[in-house]
């Protein structure tokens, strides 16, 4: 799973991560402000064709307006009642009249304010207003000067001479039948009236406005407050001279307000069309369409980044689960292979597969189960994988596995299809039972002598006596067959035998090793018996809180002076440690059963460290007593040679034992593992000890001792 | 004068065995009997110094034998030579004075009763 592990990690995703969320959130930035200037200068363009558009829109409409006037009263000046009207006669009375009627009628119809008919001296002849007629002379305007010399002609008046308003005034020669300039014919139209008609039209923003400039920067015509006819700062003047001559719009600011200003000339009548605005109010909609995209983009730009920042995390929390499996496999304490489907070869194995079996990972990489000796029996192989492959998955297959150094273990197999990307993998968890096996396999031994032991105690006694006679019938018989025995020498000499005669017989014969194996057969006997006596020893009655330190104490007392023990080795030459806690709590428990535990591990440790060779230099054995939190714990080790590994399984199996037959009933650590298991409900068990020997560990619960 | 020993066990063969080995050394004046109730007849005659006492037996137990033969004054000290599989010394065993060492499980060796017999003499003021 390393492997797969592995190739999860080489993704280039999670180590360049970070630079990749950089890159694109800068992009998202880079792109976000693009699209608002962008936006921005396109709606702003916009805006201002539009306004260039309106001025041009303007400027048209005047040049159509004052053509159509021009053409209107060139066409008037061709009628003869015009002429006549100019003549001091009777038709021209008449004439007049004629004529008077006729221009008021067109300045009532609206075309135009003022329509009057000019004398060659400047008088007004007659106009459409009867007041007009006689009271002013327009003698020294230019439009009546080019007039008479011939040319249709336009000005714009800043007063003029009735109205006293600013006027555009059309002016045309009459003529008569030979060509010659008889008088003018003018029209007039209040300026700030007929722009008024254009402008009204005109909308810039919400404070916007146009206005109309004659030449010399005088308002003609302006939709609101300020009204026509003042003159118009020179500065801002200059404004609208600047925005004619480069086309473009010009900024100012007034009253702490920028304002945009846009100006074109009209070329017929010379005037400045201005269009002005605020320029926040011009451009509002261009910084308000910018903001929008900006803004549009910023939420993606949130939006990715929460997203990157999802991802991030989801890539973290991977890698960590990744790295918390990664352990899991490293360090289970079970054999996991990993190989692949399709070819069978293992492409991962965990540390546990080298502790147990001693094969290298190396070893086994690339190579098929098979490769290996793994599996002692080939057949296994065969059919954990047909069981695989029918179900998909092996729960706890069982067979046995040969280990690099040679060894058999019993071993629980479960199989497993993983997919892993787009590849089948079969996962195995090997676990070596082989201890469980062996461990159950005592507890039904135990189990056994626990009903022998309950035969055992019906019949002990009647199997003592009998043992008793056979013992001390062999003591007699060993007695009366001295040779130095004075009455044997008496009762021999009375039927004629010599003793001498009779010893050597008896050694010759081997009689006396006969003897001596009746002995110690009938001890070995009754060995055997009291200890599978313990075994159904019922002794609750006799629970009670005990201290464990004076139990020890206790049990080390009676080994020093253990006759028994004596016998193959002396007790007192070993140095005895002993370490107990100042405060322990007392435990309950039989306290001669948990005495006769100590006892027997005491005399297995002596044992262990007389038959140790080499001799032990200085032979110890440490008693410790620890207190945990639910138990508290026994400790009896030794500085001797340990535990061969072969005997370590089978240490607390009954009737086994590594000593001479005679020596040992092979029932003692047997008997202490079943008083201290099912007796007391505690644990028992087999270490190695720090001082080099054996340590057997003993735990009594502090709660339950009593009830169990 | 010999020191007198009792062996009271009901089984005939153990009685004979542990008589016949410690008459042998010449030291004793050995006697049997089969239950405590003889045993005591027996003491009422000739007291011992030691009786080496089985405690099962027909009739009067061991125990209750060797209470009523103390306080009879009948035998000073005792011996347990039993076949019994209760490993410990009773209550009762203590009060009557005995210790651990007096105390015999069958098959006991016949010449580990002698050597105790032999430590009991001189208490028992002989």
């Amino acid at each position: 799973m390393r492997g797969a592990a592995d190739r999860l990690r080489r993704l280039p995703l999670e180590r360049h991560l970070a630079p990749v969320l950089t890159v694109v959130f800068v992009g998202v930035l880079l792109s976000t402000l693009a699209a608002y200037f962008f936006t921005r200068d396109t709606v702003e363009g916009m805006a201002l064709s539009q306004t260039h558009e309106t001025l041009g829109f303007l400027d048209r409409e005047i040049a159509s307006r004052v053509m159509e006037m021009t053409i209107r009263l060139e066409q008037w000046t061709k009628e003869d009642m015009l002429r006549l009207a100019l003549e001091t006669s009777y038709l021209g009375d008449s004439a007049r009249e004629a004529a008077k009627r006729r221009m008021a009628t067109q300045a009532g119809n609206g075309s135009f304010d003022r329509v009057f008919l000019i004398r060659p001296d400047g008088s007004i002849a007659e106009a459409s207003s009867s007041d007009m007629a006689g009271r002013f002379t327009v003698g020294d305007r230019r439009y009546f000067r080019q007039a008479m010399e011939g040319e249709i002609s336009l000005e714009t008046l800043t007063a003029g001479r009735h109205s006293n308003r600013p006027m555009l005034v059309a002016a045309a020669p009459v003529r008569n039948g030979e060509g010659g300039v008889v008088g003018v014919m003018a029209v007039a139209i209040d300026t700030e009236r007929f722009a008024q008609e254009l402008l009204g039209g005109v909308r810039i923003g919400r404070n916007g406005l146009g206005y109309i400039l004659s030449e010399a920067g005088q308002v003609l015509a302006i939709p609101r407050e300020s009204g026509p006819g003042q003159p118009w700062s020179q500065w801002r003047m200059d404004k609208v001279r600047q925005s004619v001559r480069s086309a473009n719009p010009v900024a100012f600011e007034e009253d702490g307000i920028w304002r945009l200003l846009v100006a074109g000339t009209n070329a017929a009548t010379g005037w400045y069309l201005v269009l002005e605005a605020d320029e926040s109010d011009i451009l509002r909609p261009a910084v308000r369409i910018a903001w929008i995209t900006g803004g549009v983009s910023l939420a993606t730009l949130a939006l990715a980044a929460l997203a990157l920042a999802a991802l991030g995390r989801a890539m973290t929390g991977m890698r960590q689960s990744e790295e918390k499996f990664s352990r899991v496999f490293m360090f289970a304490p079970d054999v996991i292979l990993l190989a692949d489907m399709e070819t069978g070869k293992v492409v991962d194995a965990n540390q546990a597969f080298t502790t147990r079996t001693g094969y290298l990972r190396e070893e086994i990489l690339g190579k098929t189960s098979a490769e290996i000796p793994l599996y002692a029996n080939p057949a296994d192989r065969e059919a954990f994988h047909s069981q695989l492959l029918r179900d998909g998955h092996v729960n706890q297959f069982e067979c046995e596995s040969r280990y690099k150094d040679g060894s058999l273990a019993v071993c629980s197999l479960s199989g497993q299809i993983v997919t892993i990307g787009a590849r089948r993998y079969l996962m195995t968890i090997v676990r070596d039972v082989t201890e469980i096996k062996r461990m159950q396999e005592m507890m039904v031994q135990t189990e056994k002598m626990i009903s022998v032991g309950g035969i055992a105690a019906g019949i002990a006694h009647e199997i003592n006596n009998p043992l008793g006679i056979v013992l001390q019938a062999a003591q007699n018989l060993t007695q009366r067959t001295r040779p130095d025995f004075r009455k044997n020498v008496e009762a021999a000499k009375a039927v004629g035998l010599d003793m001498q005669q009779l010893d050597a017989y008896m050694k010759a014969r081997k009689l006396d090793v006969f003897i001596a194996d009746i002995q110690s057969a009938a001890s070995r006997a009754s060995a055997i018996i009291r200890h599978m006596l313990d075994f159904s020893r019922r002794s609750e009655s006799r629970r009670a809180v005990s201290d464990l330190r004076t139990i020890a104490d206790n049990a080390i007392n009676l080994a020093s002076n253990d006759y028994d023990l004596k016998k193959s080795y002396d007790f007192k030459k070993i140095d005895i440690k002993r370490d107990y806690p100042a405060e322990l709590t007392g435990i309950g428990c039989t306290a001669t059963e948990i005495e006769q535990v100590l006892l027997n591990v005491l005399r297995n440790a002596a044992q262990a460290l007389a038959a140790a060779d080499p001799p032990v230099a200085a032979p110890c054995i440490a008693v410790r007593i620890t207190e945990r939190v639910d138990r508290v714990r026994i400790v009896i080790e030794d500085n001797g040679p340990g535990v061969p590994e072969h005997v370590k399984g089978r240490i607390f199996e009954p009737f086994y034992t590594t000593k001479q037959p005679g020596v040992g009933t092979g029932l003692g650590l047997s008997v202490s593992y079943f008083i201290v298991t099912k007796g007391h409900g505690g644990v028992m068990s087999l270490a190695q000890s720090p001082l080099g020997g054996a340590a057997f560990v003993i735990d009594l619960p502090m709660e339950g001792g009593l009830t169990a | 004068m010999l020191p007198h020993i009792l062996i009271l066990d009901d089984e005939e063969r153990i009685r004979d065995l542990l008589a016949q080995y410690l008459d042998d050394f010449d030291e004793f004046v050995v006697r049997g009997a089969e239950s405590g109730e003889q045993a005591l007849g027996m003491l009422r005659e000739q007291p011992a110094d030691v009786a080496v006492v089985d405690m099962r037996l027909p009739g009067m137990s061991g125990a209750q034998f060797i209470r009523k033969a103390r306080s009879l004054g009948l035998c000073r000290r005792f011996l347990v030579h039993t076949g019994s599989v209760d490993m410990v010394l009773s209550d009762e065993l203590k009060e009557l004075g005995l210790v651990r060492r007096d105390l015999f499980f069958k098959p006991a060796g016949a010449d580990d009763i002698l050597a105790r017999i032999r430590e009991l003499l001189p208490e028992a003021g002989v």
